[in-house]
């Protein structure tokens, strides 16, 4: 009669688990930042992307060369001044439901 | 294209019709209507797949989006037990789901503002299925 541990497997499932959980996340805050952002051109909505961070975690990135006024717009536009913040606004909403119903859709 | 066979049994329901008031993927484009987006990758759970899905409601005001999206909910939880398959989009697939078990919707959340201060609406789902 003996007991063999599980916990390996376990940390293992739990471990893809979290890694897709991030990377739900991720796509969903992209989604909501796209719906909210300013839309003049078009290419600072089409500039968002998700992408793995070297460090651990996932990151929410808009601008680069096709977009160098993602930033500046982030924080500043007298035009459309609801729409500023528009992907800390995502990140919270996203915040506000928590984590548990995007782990318990990546099981 | 699973998540656009749901789009096209939300189109058979009544909830509106595929670009024009139902959009796949195209959520940058700022027009009034549900715009769906898979979310999360495809996860194999034993002989079939899962996929999430977030569907986005920006409505002509304030309340029209919450108002659909309430209506498709209400439709989904109500019907999630009796929709066993997704029908095919001809012509960009004729790929049937079968096996289909839909999950019960998340609650309404508000996303927030647009650049047309129109509130910005959105639930998430997830879809266990079979490709035929």
């Amino acid at each position: 009669m003996g007991f063999k541990s599980n916990s390996r497997q376990w940390l293992t499932n739990e471990s893809m688990v979290l890694k897709r959980t991030e990377r739900t996340i991720g796509q969903v805050i992209k989604n909501r930042a796209n719906m909210i952002a300013p839309v003049l051109s078009g290419d600072l909505v089409e500039s968002g992307r998700v992408v793995d961070d070297p460090l651990g975690g996932v990151s929410v990135i808009y601008g680069g060369a096709s977009a160098p006024h993602a930033r500046r717009r982030h924080f500043e536009n007298k035009l459309h001044p609801q729409t500023l913040n528009y992907l800390k606004r995502a990140g919270d909403s996203v915040k506000k439901e928590g984590i548990k119903k995007y782990m318990d859709m990546n099981r | 294209m699973i998540t656009l066979s749901f789009l096209k049994l939300l189109e058979n329901e009544g909830f509106g019709k595929i670009d024009v008031d139902l959009f796949y993927q195209k959520l940058t484009l700022d027009k009034k209507g549900l715009y769906i987006a898979d979310i999360g990758d495809g996860i194999e759970r034993h002989s079939r797949d899962t996929q999430g899905y977030e569907l986005l409601a920006r409505g002509k005001n304030d309340t029209d989006g919450y108002k659909l999206l309430t209506e498709i909910r209400r439709f989904l939880v109500n019907n999630y037990q009796n929709i066993c398959e997704l029908p095919p989009v001809p012509p960009i697939t004729s790929t049937n789901y079968t096996n289909v078990e839909l999950s019960k919707p998340s609650t309404i959340t508000n996303v927030g503002l647009d650049a047309n201060n129109r509130i910005i609406y959105s639930m998430t789902g997830t879809i266990i299925f079979k490709e035929k």
